[in-house]
């Protein structure tokens, strides 16, 4: 266990150098981005003098380097500076679409996992089954569909054709709870298939593999019970690769978030990286990009220390 | 009559789905990707109307003689549209492939055999570069270069260098003290020779099946950026742009948002049985596209 403490404060300590490099690898692209951030938020019409004033005061006029650990400065106190488009803090234009993509990727996170892991279990166990041929061919075609293609012919059949689900969401005109549940069925579904399908397929490799090797064979020649042996070494051993796809999943969902978002018209924080591009509006970019590499870093990270958790072997060379 | 040819024709009943299967799972998706390469290529002039041209018909006109897969808000052909964009996403994928999977793999290659300062140096980059999501990176790239076609192979290439990298520094580390790179050493070729000449060769069909893969990818992200509006401008026809630019009238003219849809989804899905074929360990690829 003493290891493992080791182990995850040497991973954290990792995680701070990497989120570092990140933030110099987002401030460097952001200050490439044409375009001057004082005309854009007095307007054309603004005089030299109050440009210059409006520089100075956001400190425009420095060097690079001084603007980046001012930023960086502010970013550890919680402060991610101010919105130029919406002339609010960031913190606080952030917060609700922050919310609203939780959800969508908490809910599809909470029907992909379930879903990949016990169909690649299932597919496994009765590897070459009609089952297995069937679920295993349709998660490699799902494993391909970009989420804007999947949520298109989605669209189309079950709003065009059967009109059974709307074809936005979080628009706000859910009136009760059950509208706005109904409404995130399609973006959940657009958005989890691709995650499902590689979850299943590693679930489905890495069961195999150890239902396959010695000790498992071993306990179920010995007698044991099967559902026993599978529930004690089957599935520990099986869940560490799987792990590792599933905390991959959560960086895949970042990008996945800002096309069903679009697909969707659904106010998330995809949907807003979207707006702060199109609009130059800098710190908004650098804080939601921050934002996700930190939440991709976070579920590396926990990934790793559960992979760990689950089988000591790992990384006890390094 | 029995024995032998019984046993023959045992054997044959043996040894036929065996290679039947192997082939039929070639030979489809690459037939697929044949008739979308032809398409790519004459596209442009067996498509019936001009791909740009408004009001070749009435706007949002259901598919019919005259216009096969119909008309979007424009009244623009949507057949004409699907066809000359074949050519857009895979000129741009297979360059931004090309690109990226070449430079990555020439930079692993050389730091994996290299090892030390440099390899310690490139490794350290990569993780840093991999640690925002692909789609994300190519935004932020495309967003300070400016959207054309080119800033577009740029972005995505630049994206597919991390991954490549590792995957040919992983291939060329156990060969790294093989006989032959020895040999070639004690003979005096310096390290840019002995990784191009003597390594490169061995870890090709590695490589290989890497291209195909991150090809499979860039079909996905340029699709995707298009859509996003981030990749090809109109009025040049895309496939995602189509579906972006009909999504509004989705529910009651679906036809131009469902004909790219199905060309996307059904070239995406036989480059990746392609490359499933060529691997036939299909499992071992989970861990790379993501």
């Amino acid at each position: 266990m003493n290891s493992l403490a080791r182990f995850v404060a040497q991973r954290l300590a990792l995680l701070v150098l990497t989120l570092f490099a990140v933030s110099v690898l987002i401030f460097t692209i952001t200050q490439l981005l044409p375009g001057d951030v004082a005309t854009m938020i007095l307007g054309m019409q603004a005089t030299p003098q109050d440009l210059a004033t409006l520089r100075t005061q956001l400190g425009l006029d420095q060097p690079a380097l001084v603007q980046f650990w001012r930023w960086l400065g502010g970013v550890l106190h919680g402060d991610l500076g101010m919105s130029t488009r919406f002339h609010r803090p960031v913190v606080e234009v952030l917060a609700p679409p922050l919310e609203k993509s939780l959800i969508l990727g908490l809910a599809g996170m909470a029907f992909a996992v379930p879903m990949g892991l016990a169909l690649g279990l299932l597919c496994a166990l009765r590897r070459d089954s009609l089952l297995d041929v069937t679920v295993s061919s349709v998660t490699m075609f799902a494993a391909a569909m970009p989420e804007f293609v999947t949520g298109g012919l989605l669209i189309i059949v079950f709003s065009t054709w059967l009109g059974w689900l709307p074809p936005f969401a979080g628009t706000g005109s859910a009136r009760t709870v059950v509208q706005s549940v109904t409404e995130l069925i399609l973006p959940v579904l657009a958005l989890s298939f691709v995650i499902l399908a590689y979850i299943q397929r590693m679930m489905r490799a890495s069961v195999s593999e150890v239902l396959d090797s010695a000790f498992v064979q071993a306990a179920l020649l010995k007698g044991l019970d099967r559902r026993r042996v599978i529930v004690a070494h089957v599935l520990p051993g099986a869940l560490g690769p799987t792990l590792s796809v599933i905390a991959l999943s959560i960086g895949w969902m970042a990008g996945g978030l800002v096309i069903v978002e679009s697909l969707f018209g659904y106010p998330g924080i995809g949907r807003m990286l979207v707006f702060a591009i199109r609009n130059r509006d800098v710190p908004l970019l650098q804080a939601i990009s921050l934002v996700v590499a930190a939440v991709y870093a976070l579920a590396n990270l926990a990934a790793d220390v559960g992979q760990r958790a689950l089988d000591p072997r790992v990384g006890s060379s390094a | 009559m029995t024995g032998p040819v019984a046993s023959a024709a045992g054997h044959v009943a043996l040894d036929k789905p065996e290679g039947r299967r192997w082939r039929w799972q070639m030979v489809v998706p690459a037939a697929v990707v044949a008739v979308y390469l032809l398409t790519g290529l004459v596209g442009e002039s067996v498509a019936p109307y001009s791909a740009t041209d408004f009001n070749t018909g009435p706007p949002l006109a259901p598919p019919s003689e005259t216009h096969l897969f119909g008309t979007d808000g424009f009244g623009r052909d949507v057949f004409s549209r699907v066809l000359v964009g074949a050519r857009t996403i895979l000129l741009l994928s297979l360059s931004a492939t090309l690109l990226g999977v070449g430079a990555g793999c020439a930079l692993g290659l050389v730091s994996g055999y290299r090892g030390g300062a440099v390899d310690e140096t490139v490794m350290r980059l990569v993780d840093v570069l991999l640690a925002l999501p692909g789609l994300l990176l190519a935004m932020l790239i495309l967003t300070s270069l400016g959207p054309s076609s080119l800033n577009l192979v740029l972005a995505i290439g630049f994206v597919f260098i991390p991954k490549s990298a590792r995957i040919a520094r992983s291939a060329v580390l156990p060969l790294r003290n093989a006989g032959y790179v020895e040999a070639a050493r004690l003979r005096g070729a310096g390290w840019a020779s002995i990784v191009f000449a003597e390594l490169l060769p061995i870890v090709l069909p590695q490589l290989a099946v890497e291209f195909c893969l991150r090809f499979a990818y860039a079909l996905l992200l340029i699709s995707s950026l298009g859509f996003l509006g981030f990749g090809v401008q109109p009025p040049t026809p895309d496939w995602g742009l189509m579906i972006s630019e009909a999504r509004n009238y989705v529910t009651i003219a679906p036809w131009p948002v469902l004909f790219p849809a199905l060309a996307i989804g059904l070239l995406v899905v036989a480059v990746n049985a392609l490359a499933d074929a060529l691997t036939s360990s299909g499992e071992r690829r989970v861990e790379q596209y993501l």
